[in-house]
């Protein structure tokens, strides 16, 4: 897979424009840091989970935008065979977090190879925005901001 | 550094929060002061800042530690220092039999119970540093480096209440303290301004509190959010119990908007105001919260002030004449996991024991080569009535989004149902209202948005499953973590000599040789009839609001009971009580209200374990009060 694939594949799983997740500029590397997950050894990645992944998404990928979701949930998210893998790209996501592949994500049975990323990979985590907020431990709002409704990001 | 040739006025085992208070009020009075520190040095809190420390830590490292950490736990900035090793929550698991009134049974999906196998001290404490005699595990945990607990402290600092003070008298519950509401509220004003708490007067005054006259807290009232309000909203006019429920600011160790004081002046203690980062349990990242590294900063600044690191006090000895206390014996270290590199004695007039509630029972307990019973242990009761605000956690959904996970982790609570007539039948509580969503009960965000997108199989196997994505998932999170809420009731425990005390181990050490603490811990009939009340209690709110109530099993469930046929799962609240009582006679207390031992005249032991019983109220503004009382009488001891 390459960055260019790895991000359109991110923007179909996570719901965000391909340019949200790379903007232009990114001096934080964001989507260059999650990437390189999956070429991380220790990840245990089948290679050819992560091929059939790859064509699979190349297969649809053009695919016109009202019809790709259908395309994608049928081609990946119920093809059991790579599911997991297109599951751990949101978390990478919306947590900066890997899930070891072999168990499911909320198992906490160990040893297991579940790490953060990368404290930015943390601090960049989309899920803490979706609802409002900002990462546990990392806001730059101004004292007494919580009295405030804040405004949630557009879902288009 | 070898201090162990110098004379001290006082010498204070332990740097962590009553230790830097009393560090700091001493060396104000121009004493010389020692301190003993078991843990690591915090960067800059040094004696000599020239001198290289051995090892140190920051606030930078800790934060990144925190970032990295998976389970984002009260210990995960934290690592573990196998010299002075602290417990740790991941670690708390059922007992078999996990109640009195329980056969032996685990809970479904338990990990059958380890024996504790402690001949390599590190791979035994990685599993847990308490040796948990039970029935029911002691939740609660505490940090051992420099500035001591305060590092995870949440911020609460409300006043006890004056009922809180006379238990025996009022409801014929336990004992009284020897001192009263009116002979503390002095040293609250001092505390209040020491940590920085920003609460307002008016909001306080319940259940009998009083202030002094024209006093304001040092800043105003930190901001209720968008939940508290909705609360408030819906339970103002709600009684529980002939309670009243509705919300108050709660009192927070946190910088808000500085108020003029009684004498004129803005409060400042030069430190940012609050940005909501909603961590600060287990770190403020930018010490808008009070730690006691703030008062240690400014006992050091006296020049009257030497602290050694890495010196783990194990032994108090005694002149069996006079029965004076003649020095602190301590161990040192190089490195966290390296061998011990020599053992030392520090000699002072007075000695004071500020090492925490658990291990100043210990230390006091293992001090015991010329009296068997341990020093100051006349009374028996060193190490007894541990006790705790054991919490029961209730969670839902409300009907309408309240934008969680901003702001302080909690910014108000209920207090109404702190004191009534049912305190002579169960224990009371108080009810802390969470910022942070279902984080503490259910693991949010992560094991919600994971079952989303991962659903676990029915046969809890590692089998892939469908979820949902994108636009779906995006939706989804708004709509339930934007309702998401929970409440913490933090429950009144008596105290019990018989079945709640902690002992030093005679067969588990830590990696210096020291021995760790053995804990014995169950809920009597009393604090379980809180528990029912609570379970009630949110009911109660829950229908008032609206609310979906999602309470069940809590990610955090080793502290399992069963009473009356009904399971409930308690959490520690990290509020460690009783080990070391003071009270009015030295049959049945460790020392009197100065907190001096009955039985050695130059020792003083000071701590939330000085608290005979434990009120509803967060205990550590009062622990503060109680420092500043004891360094009253031990400055005026040297006059
Ligand atoms: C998660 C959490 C949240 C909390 N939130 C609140 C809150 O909101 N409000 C509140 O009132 N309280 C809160 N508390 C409780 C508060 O942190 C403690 O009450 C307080 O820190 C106790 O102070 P202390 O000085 O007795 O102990 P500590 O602060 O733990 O200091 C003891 C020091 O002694 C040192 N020491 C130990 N043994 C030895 C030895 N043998 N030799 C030398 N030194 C030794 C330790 O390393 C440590 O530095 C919380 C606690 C936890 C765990
Ligand atoms: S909300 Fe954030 S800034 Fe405020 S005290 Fe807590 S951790 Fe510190």
């Amino acid at each position: 897979m390459t960055l260019d694939e790895f991000v359109s594949l991110s923007a179909a799983l996570t719901g965000y424009p391909a340019a949200t997740l790379k903007p232009q500029n990114d001096p934080q590397q964001i989507s260059e840091t999650l990437f390189a997950e999956l070429s991380l050894a220790s990840n245990n990645i089948p290679a050819a989970q992560l091929d059939e992944l790859t064509q699979v998404w190349n297969s649809i990928s053009a695919t016109p935008p009202p019809s790709l979701p259908a395309a994608v949930q049928v081609k990946i998210i119920e093809n059991l065979a790579i599911t997991r893998l297109a599951q751990n790209i949101i978390y990478l996501w919306f947590f900066g977090t890997w899930y070891d592949l072999a168990k499911n994500p909320n198992s906490f049975t160990s040893p297991n190879i579940d790490h953060v990323v990368s404290p930015l990979a943390y601090t960049n985590g989309l899920v803490w925005g979706e609802m409002g907020a900002h990462p546990m431990g990392y806001s730059v709002g101004e004292y007494g901001y919580w009295a405030n409704i804040p405004t949630l990001p557009q879902i288009n | 550094m070898d201090n162990s040739t110098k004379q001290y006025d006082a010498v204070i085992v332990g740097g962590g929060w009553a230790g830097s208070a009393l560090a700091y009020r001493l060396a104000s009075a121009n004493k010389k002061v020692l301190v003993l520190e078991a843990g690591i040095a915090i960067d800059g809190l040094v004696t000599n800042p020239d001198e290289n420390q051995l090892v140190t830590g920051n606030r930078a490292e800790f934060m990144n530690d925190f970032f990295m950490a998976m389970a984002k736990t009260p210990e995960s900035p934290y690592v573990q220092n196998y010299n002075a090793p602290r417990p740790a929550v991941l670690d708390i698991q059922p007992i078999p039999p996990f109640t009195l009134n329980n056969p032996a049974q685990l809970p479904a999906g338990a990990p059958p119970p380890a024996t504790i196998d402690c001949a390599d001290p590190k791979t035994s404490i990685d599993k847990g540093y308490f040796i948990q005699r039970g029935p029911v595990p002691f939740g609660s945990t505490y940090e051992r480096r420099g500035g001591g607990t305060s590092w995870h402290w949440l911020g609460t600092s409300l006043r006890m209440l004056p009922n809180d003070f006379k238990l025996k008298t009022v409801y014929n519950q336990a004992v009284d303290w020897p001192i009263g509401y009116e002979d503390l509220s002095d040293y609250y004003d001092q505390a209040e301004f020491e940590i920085g708490v920003s609460a307002d007067v008016d909001e306080q005054q319940i259940h009998g509190i009083t202030f002094s006259e024209g006093y304001v807290y040092p800043m105003a009232k930190i901001p209720a959010t968008i939940l508290d309000n909705t609360m408030d909203a819906g339970l103002a006019d709600q009684t529980f119990d002939g309670s009243s429920l509705k919300v108050t600011g709660t009192p927070a160790g946190r910088n808000g908007v500085p108020n003029q004081m009684k004498n004129g002046e803005f409060y400042d203690n030069g430190r940012r105001q609050c940005q909501g980062n909603t961590n600060c349990t287990p770190i403020c990242p930018i010490q808008a919260k009070y730690d006691a590294t703030v008062t240690m900063a400014k006992a050091l600044m006296t020049g009257n002030v030497d602290i050694i690191y890495q010196a783990v006090a194990t032994n108090i000895t005694l002149d069996m004449t006079t029965m004076e206390v003649t020095g602190v014996e301590y161990k040192t270290y190089e490195t966290t996991g390296g061998p011990c590199t020599g053992t030392f004695t520090a000699t002072g007039t007075k000695y004071i024991v500020a090492a925490h509630a658990i291990e100043a029972a210990k230390l006091l307990l293992m001090s015991n080569t010329q009296i068997p019973a341990g020093v100051a242990n006349y009374s028996g009761q060193v190490g007894k009535n541990l006790m705790d605000h054991p919490m029961y956690l209730g969670w839902g959904l409300m009907p309408k989004p309240v934008y969680p996970f901003r702001g302080p982790l909690s910014t108000s609570g209920i207090e109404g149902t702190r004191d009534g007539a049912f305190r002579s039948e169960r224990a009371s509580f108080r009810i802390e209202i969470g910022n942070e969503g279902w984080n503490w009960p259910g693991g949010a965000p992560y094991n919600q948005v994971i079952d989303m997108v991962s659903p676990m199989p029915p046969d809890q196997s590692g089998a892939p499953t469908v979820g949902i994505f994108g636009t779906a998932l995006r939706q989804s999170i708004q709509s339930n973590f934007t309702r998401q809420f929970r409440i913490g009731f933090l429950i009144e425990q008596l105290p019990d000599a018989d079945n709640c005390y902690i002992v030093p181990s005679k067969t588990c050490f830590d990696n210096l040789g020291v021995p760790r603490p053995e804990i014995y811990y169950d809920f009597d009939v009393y604090t379980m009839e809180g528990f029912k009340a609570a379970a009630a209690a949110t009911d109660f709110i829950f229908n008032t609001l609206g609310v979906e109530n999602n309470t069940g099993v809590p990610v955090g469930n080793g502290g399992v009971f069963e009473y009356e046929g009904v399971k409930y799962y308690a959490q520690g609240a990290g509020h460690v009580m009783g080990t070391h009582r003071m009270g009015t006679t030295r049959d049945d207390s460790v020392t009197d209200a100065n907190m001096k031992s009955w039985d050695h005249d130059n020792l003083y032991i000071v701590g939330c374990g000085s608290m005979p019983t434990t009120a509803t109220s967060n205990p550590t503004l009062t622990m503060t009060a109680l420092a500043f009382k004891a360094a009253d009488a031990i400055i005026q001891s040297f006059a």
